[in-house]
């Protein structure tokens, strides 16, 4: 199975659907248990940020794993709208935090400037984050925190 | 002949004699019976010490709000509806402490408490990846589903879906707890009906339910039918069809054994709990289910007075 195209962007599940959608790179949409499976199914990736826990897209929730393959892989996640019974959803950049790329444009602007200034300024922590899995996820963990 | 004073005053004796051996040894089950409750309750509570629950279902169904109301279930409409979407968030232990209805005015103090319990999302790649965490060790398994939307008939996707986790749940069965119960739980009724009309409802959707539960059934081996308890109409943000409905879903967790002697003994003499009891109307047992409630067939809640179509009775 080849491995999916990133950055990818996990859609906040507005809808209640069965599954969430990730809409990848190259411009097609697969479901995110596809998409995990494409990865190898890795247990340590979340795609969801509580915002009671401090998380918001200038300082997303980062979970991440090292896959067999070698590639990084690193789920920036950060709350993003509301599904249809108004709970708060989450939406989610999966990338490879080593590699310098456009964020996926369906974001608003706002939204990508405030993932492109925290990928700035915390890239080293991010990887970091990634290949320790950081899960569970420590909100107090100063190295996470914008200032 | 004309009897004498005598005649009739032995007769009057001997009738008073009957009269009370019968209101005491009457008396004396009853206690018995209600001793015998209370052991079962008690044995409930210390089965389920320790124990966990694994609350599964599609997204948006109600596992959230249903953990909520266990921690709480008196909680307001408005504590319920605020909140955000699930991934995976353990959570510390639950206290439970709910008033139980067995039979009509016969309520006990029913607490547990369950320590170990994580709050999961719906989503399938949640499933795949998280699922099996929280129903490792797990006593209870209460699948929840969205009954307006299962019920429609047009969301032939989301029917799937509920027999791919029954599916799911079957293959990871070796996961369980010995004795696991699965309890299928048919949630937000509220949008469907109202306390008014709950009855009529009932009698209609129950029926629904266990069409359901049957086909759900068909896909396990026959070994493993009697872990699967009954199935439960539930309302959790109506605070009003909440106490028609959670007092089954709470019943579905004490135990096999204290439905069965309840509805043989007929306790306080309030008629059999198949016809008029708490005890009755709201379950659905389908298939060739056997043992666990679903063999007498719990639900309702306290305030169902009406004759439950089913009553209980297996539906296969």
């Amino acid at each position: 199975m080849s491995l999916p195209e990133l950055p990818a962007l996990v859609l906040p599940n507005t809808s209640n659907s069965m599954d969430a959608t990730v809409l990848l790179a190259s411009g097609g949409e697969i479901s995110a248990s596809e998409f995990t499976q494409k990865l190898g199914s890795p247990a340590q990736l979340r795609f969801m940020a509580s915002p009671a826990e401090g998380w918001s897209a200038a300082k997303p929730r980062v979970t991440g794993t090292l896959l067999p393959s070698g590639q990084l892989v690193a789920s920036l996640a950060f709350p993003f709208g509301q599904d249809a019974h108004g709970r708060t959803t989450s939406a989610a950049v999966v990338l490879d935090p080593r590699r310098e790329a456009a964020l996926p444009e369906r974001l608003p602007l706002a939204v990508r400037q405030a993932l492109q200034r925290f990928l700035a300024q915390h890239r080293q922590e991010v990887i970091l984050a990634a290949l320790h899995g950081n899960v569970p996820p420590d909100p107090k963990k100063k190295a996470l925190r914008t200032r | 002949m004309v009897r004498g004073p005598t005649a009739t005053r032995v007769q009057d004796h001997l009738f008073g004699f009957f009269e009370t051996l019968y209101r005491d040894v009457r008396d004396h089950l009853v206690v018995r019976v209600k001793r015998e409750v209370r052991r079962q309750l008690l044995e409930a509570q210390h089965r389920l010490v320790g124990r966990s629950v694994a609350v599964l279902g599609p997204p948006a169904a109600g596992k959230t709000t249903l953990l909520r109301v266990f921690r709480n279930p008196n909680a307001d409409e408005a504590e319920l509806t605020a909140y955000e979407k699930t991934e995976v968030s353990p959570n510390a232990a639950i206290k439970v402490n709910f008033l139980l209805t067995l039979e009509e005015g016969q309520q006990f103090r029913f607490h547990f408490k369950v320590r170990k319990n994580a709050d999961i999302g719906g989503e399938e790649y949640i499933r795949d990846a998280n699922w099996k965490e929280v129903v490792r060790g797990a006593s209870v398994v209460v699948y929840v589903v969205d009954w307006q939307r299962l019920s429609s008939g047009t969301d032939g996707e989301y029917r799937q879906r509920t027999r791919d986790d029954f599916d799911w749940i079957l293959q990871n069965t070796q996961l369980l707890e010995p004795g696991f119960r699965v309890v299928l739980v048919a949630n937000k009724i509220d949008a469907l009906c109202s306390a008014d009309n709950f009855r009529e409802f009932r009698a209609e959707h129950q029926a629904r339910l266990g069409q359901l539960k049957s086909e759900l059934v068909r896909h396990w081996p026959e070994h493993l039918q009697a872990n699967l308890g009954p199935a439960l109409l539930l309302s959790l943000t109506s605070k009003t069809l909440r106490q028609f409905t959670l007092n089954a879903l709470m019943l579905s967790f004490v135990g096999t054994d204290l439905y069965a002697m309840l509805r043989e003994s007929g306790a306080d003499g309030a008629g059999s709990p198949t016809t008029n009891g708490p005890l009755s109307g709201g379950s659905v047992s389908g298939g060739s289910v056997s043992g666990g409630l679903a063999s007498g067939g719990p639900s309702g809640g306290p305030a169902s007075g009406g004759p439950g179509p089913g009553g209980g009775e297996g539906a296969a």
